[in-house]
């Protein structure tokens, strides 16, 4: 076993280690910290992948972005020190049994994949040395790193890559913009204020409805 | 690439610029209605476009322009288009007895932004441009959702929507990286010669398991449907009538884009999985819409139902089940904002609730029949276009031999026709109150007066289903 190997390995310990922590951790705030944790790990393993442009997207959307979103959601939401209510049995049984259909579907792909790695290989060089990739499959056999940012770009910007997408995206971003702003600026202060705590009307409304609906009619 | 090659995609270039033009318009004019003109003028010049335009396909990279793309992208046109008259009252002091709605410039660019994901959606030629337009076709409506101001309901339907809407996308983005890994290519045509070669391979069923998930949610297909009720009450009612039609359009087209072409080869194994939900939405949404006394969540029920109903259409043949597909959205667009437009009607001086239509017979006996005709139509009874559009539906599922699911669904429409009358009862044999004769605008009685003459030729005239089923079966 030389250096690398104990290195992964030892990083793959930490890794689990921080995912059973996630979800044994009482505090919800720690259980938050120790995701962030297992999702440094995941980038630190594509690095050992020489999968650059992976581990800087994980370190990007899922620590920069949607880590740093659940921290906030957890300081706005619940008691930093309080300890959350153990799960019910029932729940904890439910979640074994997803759990172990996950890992048996993920340890049956990675069987097959490891099998099937070969073929697959060989059946995408194919169908890339046909189709319209030729030019991808030249950089290969060129041995340009496909997954550098230079090649990224490129292909980010090419008309017959990924333009439209890319284009399609920042209208994705606008439209998520101008939504925010909208509804932000005219909701003011009077959402709070709102005469029926949302969550227990929604109990209410099922029941035949009609005190909740009708209520809505006349204001507070 | 010379200008001449650009012509097939002119109208969702066409369409971009309107909505950014919209969002610009509004920092100059004070009151909103140059939006509103330039929306309306836009959408109608779009549609034109759509209809009678460039009828040459072309592909840019993955961008896919076919005859059948135009007419899903006619009908978000039109569907849009109607939101954009019906939200006209709802912006006016005193339109509306739940309140005046802000910001029209925002709301109508919001509305075209959705348009131009539902066009990426429908020309997708990859897994990644669906997505993306699905996600563009979904997220401004969080944020109309909550349009209506200082309403603690408005505000619960954006942040229930967020959060249903961001777990379905999650699980619709999980099962496409299934995809791309079981056959290494997001292409369509090489996802569908990789689905051929290999269809048992259990990557492919994990992200197809995914996919249906996530589609699901974003069509309120039974059991994911549990958060339709509550957006659709909780929505301003424009946002409503777009999320009901244009909206779950687009989720049927999604479905129709991914399991009618590139994933049609494993239909037939999936043929249980899309019989299971369409009964469980025609039952769930059936039992729960005979309960209900506000107007939107009747039509959130009733949807989930219609819903239940369009499943039957993926178990057909594809061409003949796109065109029942378009054909029934079409029917059910039109009827459904029918019903919006009275809605919007009585909703100046009291609720959008059941009780509100109390007397309409009396105060205005031309839009009662016209609720008469929306709620025979919705429930399928014959000459109406809710019956044509119910009944190739069920024979493209009969065609291939799911007789006993059809079996199932004619009972369940029998079963819809009693909550349907319930609305006439209201409007007809319930004692009516004190209440005004109600006065129409011109353009509501435009509008009326179209989506009215629409709901019997559409019913009786067999050439625009003609027309749609050739252009849409391409």
């Amino acid at each position: 076993m030389n250096v690398r190997d104990a290195f992964f390995y030892a990083l793959c310990a930490l890794l689990l280690g921080l995912a059973v922590l996630t979800v044994a951790a009482g505090n919800l705030f720690r259980a938050a910290l120790a995701l962030l944790g297992v999702l440094l790990c995941t980038a630190v393993l594509f690095l050992l992948l020489q999968a650059e442009m992976a581990a800087l997207a994980q370190v990007m959307v899922y620590i920069g972005g949607i880590m740093i979103f659940v921290l906030y959601a957890v300081l706005l939401t619940s008691e930093l020190g309080g300890r959350m209510p153990a799960p019910s049995p029932v729940k904890m049984l439910l979640g074994v049994a997803v759990a172990a259909v996950a890992l048996g579907f993920l340890a049956g792909l990675a069987q097959k994949t490891g099998a099937g790695a070969a073929a697959a290989r060989a059946r995408m060089h194919a169908e890339s040395a046909t189709k319209e990739s030729a030019a991808s499959s030249a950089d290969a056999e060129a041995g340009v790193n496909i997954a550098s940012l230079k090649t990224l770009g490129q292909k980010l910007l090419d008309p017959k890559g990924f333009l439209i997408p890319f284009e399609l995206i920042s209208v994705l971003l606008l439209a998520a913009m101008v939504g925010a702003i909208a509804v932000a600026r005219q909701g003011g202060a009077g959402v709070r204020g709102g005469s029926e705590p949302g969550a227990a009307a929604i109990s209410v409304k099922d029941q035949g409805g009609a005190g909740a609906a009708e209520s809505r009619g006349a204001p507070p | 690439m010379t200008l001449a090659e650009f012509t097939p995609l002119l109208p969702d270039l066409l369409l971009l610029a309107l909505a950014l033009a919209v969002l610009k318009i509004d920092l100059w004019s004070e009151d909103g209605e140059a939006g509103f003109h330039l929306t309306w003028i836009g959408l109608a010049g779009l549609a034109l476009l759509l209809a009678f335009g460039s009828r040459s396909d072309a592909v840019f990279a993955d961008y896919h322009i076919t005859a059948a793309s135009r007419v899903w992208k006619l009908l978000f046109t039109l569907a849009t288009l109607a939101t954009v008259f019906l939200s006209r009252p709802y912006f006016r002091a005193g339109g509306n007895a739940r309140g005046t709605l802000a910001k029209s410039g925002a709301f109508f660019g919001l509305l075209l932004l959705c348009m131009q994901g539902m066009f990426a959606l429908v020309s997708a030629g990859n897994l990644i441009v669906f997505y993306l337009g699905l996600e563009l076709a979904t997220m401004p409506i969080y944020a109309l959702a909550a349009y209506q101001p200082r309403d603690a309901d408005s505000a619960e339907a954006g942040s229930k929507y967020v959060l249903m809407g961001g777990f379905s996308s999650a699980l619709t983005l999980f099962g496409i990286s299934f995809l791309y890994g079981a056959t290494g290519s997001l292409g369509f045509p090489a996802l569908e010669a990789a689905v051929r070669a290999a269809p048992a391979d259990p990557a492919l069923w994990g992200g197809i398991f995914f996919l249906l998930g996530g589609l699901g949610f974003k069509l309120a297909m039974a059991p994911l449907h549990m958060w339709a009720p509550d957006v659709y009450q909780g929505a301003p009612t424009p946002v409503m009538a777009f999320l009901s039609v244009a909206s779950k359009a687009a989720a049927v087209a999604a479905l129709a884009t991914l399991f009618l072409s590139p994933l049609n080869a494993v239909r037939p194994d999936l043929a249980p999985c899309f019989a299971a939900a369409a009964v469980l939405s025609m039952v769930a949404g059936n039992l729960g819409a005979m309960r209900q006394k506000d107007l939107r969540r009747f039509v959130a029920y009733s949807s989930v139902a219609q819903v239940g109903y369009m499943l039957l259409a993926m178990l057909g043949e594809g061409d003949g089940s796109r065109a029942a597909l378009v054909y029934n959205l079409v029917t059910y667009g039109v009827t459904g904002f029918a019903l919006y437009f009275i809605m919007g009607v009585i909703g100046k001086e009291g609720p959008e609730t059941m009780s509100g239509l109390r007397g309409l017979s009396r105060r205005h006996p031309g839009l009662a029949v016209l609720l008469v005709l929306c709620m025979f139509s919705l429930a399928g009874v014959p000459p109406l276009a809710g019956f044509l559009g119910k009944f190739m539906l069920f024979s493209a599922a009969a065609a291939e031999g799911h007789y006993l699911l059809v079996g199932i669904a004619v009972a369940n429409a029998v079963v819809s026709f009693y909550y349907y009358m319930l609305v006439v009862k209201e409007a007809y044999i319930a004692p009516p109150g004190e209440a005004a004769a109600i006065r129409l605008r011109p353009l509501q009685i435009m509008v009326l007066w179209g989506l009215g003459l629409a709901l019997l030729v559409l019913g009786v005239c067999p050439a625009p289903a003609d027309w749609l089923a050739r252009a849409a079966g391409n």
